[in-house]
């Protein structure tokens, strides 16, 4: 792909460059790309160079290592997913509210349309249900068939075939699909982080990269001045980078499965490997290998040669020693290397930053493994049953309590203050982490606010929360039947916003009247509130804090807790239960579910338009239980962490030979070695603490934005897990990182002492005239 | 400029000025410089340390870009070539001889003078015999398999002369290519060059501050503070 435009040639004719040759050259060009000289070229290149690719092969190796234990594990992930899945009970499609008729057709049908799909097992049952109104008998079917990978669609059309059209059937999902679509987002979590560790490695191998070319900028420089334009450059350097990357190929992929299959069985999980992985694995590594070479490739070659030639007796991060070179009548070497410092600022900070972010990659890696542990095992209900709006009978409530498996009921009801146009009067200190969404009460010099929801607290709620539902803090049993005592919860979106304490004072304003017709065109709750604040008149109740409690609650509003005649009072509707969210054991397995959930429709049958919708709970945590996530983050982690020292040595041996001229210089105007040697250790020393301190502030930072990224932006935003997180330094984690970072650059920057020694006693021989000379 | 040869013109600069900023001052390289050379023609460039002279040839090499004015070869426009047209248009046709050599240190001898073949992908086959007859003419036919460090500057100034004429390029710029060598090895190289030039029928480019290597050119021109202009010494 030489020439676009037309060009004279060696005997001065215009030669026109159409599209045929255009055609031809890049024919021609991708030929060359795969030509086998290339590739012999470049698998000579890395195996002779080894020390020049020494960094690459070990940073392919753990990038590699990393693919392979993101797939093992989620594929192994998936497996137990589906034995778990497997082991259910249920059913996958539920048809309900048919009549005898109906009810024989289907059940006529779906064996045929089973039949046509696999004949070794298919079920359906039958269950007849007086209703009240008719007096005639409703059928329900309820079908569960063979568990494979593609019933989700199995059960889609069947439904599209058989009952769509039908209006009067009510057609729901059973959690046996439930469970198919959890092996579905596994396998979608697989792809997302094979896509982000993809762009992690690019992004290392890029770092990597650009060190490279820096050093051999001069080098770079004379292949473009001979001729090399970006596809030759790209031709060895992309098949050096493809070269360390299938020479590291197999090693990592073995080493990653002994390390995952000694995890699995550690873990007591399934071992999974699938062989169409590796074309996978090998086409990630290879995107990721252009993707980094790429862009480095094009900016080189888009410098002058001159630029590239000229810059090769600098790093390219030094700035002029003319802006910082005032070392007269200071010691040497401990005043000229801070200076040092000033006058190679540009490449210290590049080093520091990049190198300290795999250290804090790490750091963060093992509070995302706390993360996912918290995950796992914070209290999820199992079950979510609604009576339609009828209350719930008290002593159905204790039949379901009463359900082997069942840990506690939280059940209750809930009203939110804006729906009332109801405000409550806080004090500046305990509104003080919401003081920007609310509104000062000029009469009473309170803070008004109305982000607030009522709750319903029974006494059988009270009884419940005592079985380790709600951490409190105060007296809850003082709450149900007062009428002076509240219970309040004090997070907002996750945050410790309210300082309510026991004994403090609130009081809830009812809305009575308005001074005029309030106009609520703008849909902001601050403006409403305001306009309540200043317009309307309230019916104060004033309470007094007998319990703060942490509810577990994770949404964006605080909850004051009332009893049932307070309940009553302030949202003037009924103190009645309406839906309880059941929550199991955690030895419950879900082969038992099936029976829990039988046990629980049973007892909600009494109520019209009943529903128990599940929840999975149980089936996450067993799934937790079996291949739990903590280990293979910890140790992808820890891969990440030793690129760390990686970056240190590569960067610092290349930078040092940049320096070697200048470490000759000051030994030949009188520098003994031992000035030398400081200078090195007083360099590296000073880099160690640079390090330390940037690891510390990194770690720190880059956690605490993942935790507040988790923890309050994503629930805010309606996302993420209902889980609270808890911001956790692991000290021994954070040693690490510290240590090894102030180790990083102790040692990268004091070996390479070494190295000038060896260099200078070479010369030496060289000049006394043991290396030919010509 | 007038050219002593009535041949086709293989080199036309137009108005070139290349400028450096350097803190708060600009520092003008080269002043408009503007000549031609015929094909065949042997041009030496003279003028001080720091005239500008060597920037002027880069330029002309297409080995660096000028802020403005135009340089064609054969009549194709270097300086609108995009960096890869370049590239390649500087592998097929344009020799460089670099002042300090500039050898790669980890390549041999052998290596260094095929870098241009590797980067413009010629087969063995095309340069074989060329490398044998130009080792042979350069007298470093034992000294293919040394690294650079373990050569003498005359010897590497010899490799760096066959890195430059492997492709048997059509222009052969050479900075001060007799700037490192005592004077017997200076007169044996420029004698060298300048028997490649007639057997290969190049034109030849040299940038020499030796006025003794200038006068066996066809035709001077001197450099002045960045300026262009035929000597008349």
């Amino acid at each position: 792909m030489a020439y676009r435009r037309p060009y004279y040639n060696e005997d001065h004719k215009l030669v026109r460059y159409g599209p045929v040759d255009f055609i031809k050259d890049s024919i021609g060009a991708v030929i060359r790309f795969f030509s086998p000289s290339n590739i012999k070229f470049a698998f000579r290149s890395v195996t002779a160079g080894f020390r020049e690719f020494a960094a690459f092969f070990v940073a392919l190796s753990l990038l590699q290592s990393l693919f392979w234990m993101i797939w093992l594990r989620n594929d192994s992930y998936a497996a137990e997913a589906k034995k778990e899945a497997y082991s259910g009970e249920g059913y996958n499609l539920i048809v309900e509210g048919i009549d005898e008729e109906a009810w024989a057709d289907l059940y006529n049908k779906q064996f045929v349309f089973a039949e046509a799909r696999t004949v070794e097992e298919r079920g359906y049952e039958r269950m007849d249900r007086e209703t009240y109104f008719t007096g005639s008998a409703e059928y329900m079917i309820r079908l569960k068939f063979v568990l494979t990978e593609d019933s989700v669609e199995y059960c889609g059309r069947f439904a599209r075939k058989y009952t769509l059209n039908r209006e009067e059937f009510s057609l729901s999902y059973g959690e046996r699909t439930g469970y198919l679509g959890k092996i579905a987002s596994v396998r979608g979590r697989s792809v997302l982080t094979t896509v982000l560790a993809g762009l992690l490695a690019a992004a290392i191998l890029m770092l990597l990269f650009y060190i490279r070319t820096n050093r051999n900028k001069f080098m770079y420089g004379i292949f473009v001045s001979f001729g090399g334009g970006f596809s030759k450059l790209m031709e060895t350097a992309g098949w050096e980078m493809f070269a360390v990357a299938i020479l590291t190929f197999l090693p990592s992929a073995g080493l990653s499965c002994l390390a995952y299959f000694l995890i699995a069985r550690f873990q007591g999980a399934e071992f999974v490997f699938l062989p169409q992985r590796i074309p996978v694995a090998l086409l990630w590594i290879l995107c990721a290998v252009l993707l980094a070479a790429v862009p480095g490739i094009f900016v080189l070659t888009r410098r002058t040669p001159v630029a590239l030639l000229t810059a090769a007796d600098n790093s390219n991060y030094v700035s002029s020693p003319r802006r910082s070179f005032r070392i007269f009548g200071k010691s040497f070497p401990y005043h000229y290397e801070l200076y040092g410092f000033v006058r190679f600022r540009k490449y210290y900070a590049m080093v520091l930053l990049s190198a300290v972010l795999f250290t804090s990659l790490f750091s963060c890696g093992l509070f995302f493994a706390d993360m996912k542990r918290a995950e796992g095992e914070a209290a999820h209900p199992a079950f979510t049953v609604t009576s339609g709006g009828e209350e719930i009978d008290p002593l159905d409530i204790d039949a379901l309590a009463d359900i082997p498996g069942v840990k506690y009921i939280s059940f209750g009801s809930y009203v939110f203050a804006t729906e009332l146009r109801s405000i409550v009067l806080l004090s500046d200190r305990q509104a003080a982490g919401i003081s920007s969404k609310t509104v000062k009460d000029r009469t009473t010099g309170l803070v008004a606010d109305n982000n607030v929801r009522y709750g319903l607290l029974s006494e059988r709620l009270v009884t419940e929360t005592a079985k380790g539902m709600w951490s409190v803090e105060g007296d809850l049993s003082k709450v149900a039947g007062s009428d002076i005592y509240v219970a309040v919860s004090t997070t907002v979106s996750n945050r410790y916003a309210m300082d309510f304490r026991v004994g403090d004072s609130i009081r809830i304003g009812v809305f009575e009247s308005a001074g005029r017709p309030l106009s609520f065109e703008k849909p902001d709750r601050l403006y409403a509130l305001s306009m309540l604040v200043n317009e309307a008149y309230f019916d104060y109740i004033d309470v007094t804090v007998a319990a703060v409690v942490d509810d577990g609650d994770t949404s964006d509003t605080y909850c004051i807790y009332l009893s049932d005649s307070l309940f009553e009072k302030v949202t003037k509707r009924d103190a009645s239960v309406t839906e309880a969210d059941i929550y199991l054991d955690q030895t419950v397995r879900t082969l038992d579910l099936g029976g829990i959930r039988e046990s629980v429709v049973k007892i909600m049958t009494g109520y019209d338009g009943y529903s128990v919708k599940s929840l999975d709970a149980v089936f996450d945590y067993n799934l937790y239980k079996r291949a739990g996530e903590r280990l293979p983050i910890v140790i992808c982690a820890a891969a990440i962490l030793l690129i760390s020292p990686m970056v240190w040595i590569f960067s610092q041996a290349a930078f040092s030979a940049k320096r070697e001229t200048e470490i000759y210089m000051l030994s030949a105007m009188g520098g003994t070695d031992r000035d030398l040697w400081k200078l090195f250790l007083f360099s590296g020393g000073i880099l160690a603490l640079l390090a330390s301190a940037v690891t510390a502030a990194l770690g720190s930072l880059i956690n605490y934005g993942v935790f507040c990224f988790a923890n309050y932006l994503l629930p805010s935003l309606g996302m993420g897990e209902s889980v609270r997180y808890r911001y956790l330094f692991s000290v021994p984690g954070f040693l690490i990182c510290v240590l090894l970072s102030a180790a990083g650059a102790l040692l990268s920057t004091c070996l390479p002492f070494i190295t000038y020694k060896k260099n200078r006693d070479r010369t030496e021989r060289a000049a006394s005239g043991e290396v030919r000379r010509g | 400029m007038e050219n002593k040869k009535s041949g086709r013109i293989i080199l036309q600069a137009k108005d070139i000025i290349k400028q450096y900023k350097q803190y708060d001052s600009v520092v003008t390289a080269v002043d408009r410089a503007t000549f031609e050379v015929s094909d065949g023609e042997f041009v030496a460039i003279i003028g001080a340390s720091g005239s500008g002279k060597s920037t002027l040839l880069h330029i002309c090499a297409g080995l660096d870009r000028p802020n403005s004015g135009t340089v064609s070869v054969r009549g194709n426009e270097l300086t609108a070539m995009g960096p890869d047209e370049l590239a390649v248009f500087r592998g097929n046709y344009l020799g460089m001889i670099f002042q300090n050599h500039n050898l790669i240190p980890q390549f041999t001898a052998l290596e260094n003078i095929l870098v241009p073949t590797l980067m413009c992908n010629k087969p063995d086959t095309s340069y074989e015999e060329h490398l044998k007859k130009l080792v042979a003419t350069l007298k470093i036919a034992d000294r293919l398999h040394h690294l650079p460090s373990e050569l003498s500057g005359g010897q590497q100034q010899r490799v760096a002369i066959a890195r430059a004429l492997i492709n048997r390029p059509q222009v052969v710029f050479a900075d001060e290519p007799t700037g490192n060598l005592d004077r017997a090895n200076a007169d044996e190289v420029l004698e060298l060059l300048m028997q490649t030039k007639e057997v290969m029928r190049q034109t030849l480019i040299i940038v020499t501050h030796d006025m003794s290597i200038a006068a066996k050119a066809d035709r001077i021109l001197k450099m002045d503070n960045g300026k262009l202009e035929p000597y008349r010494g």
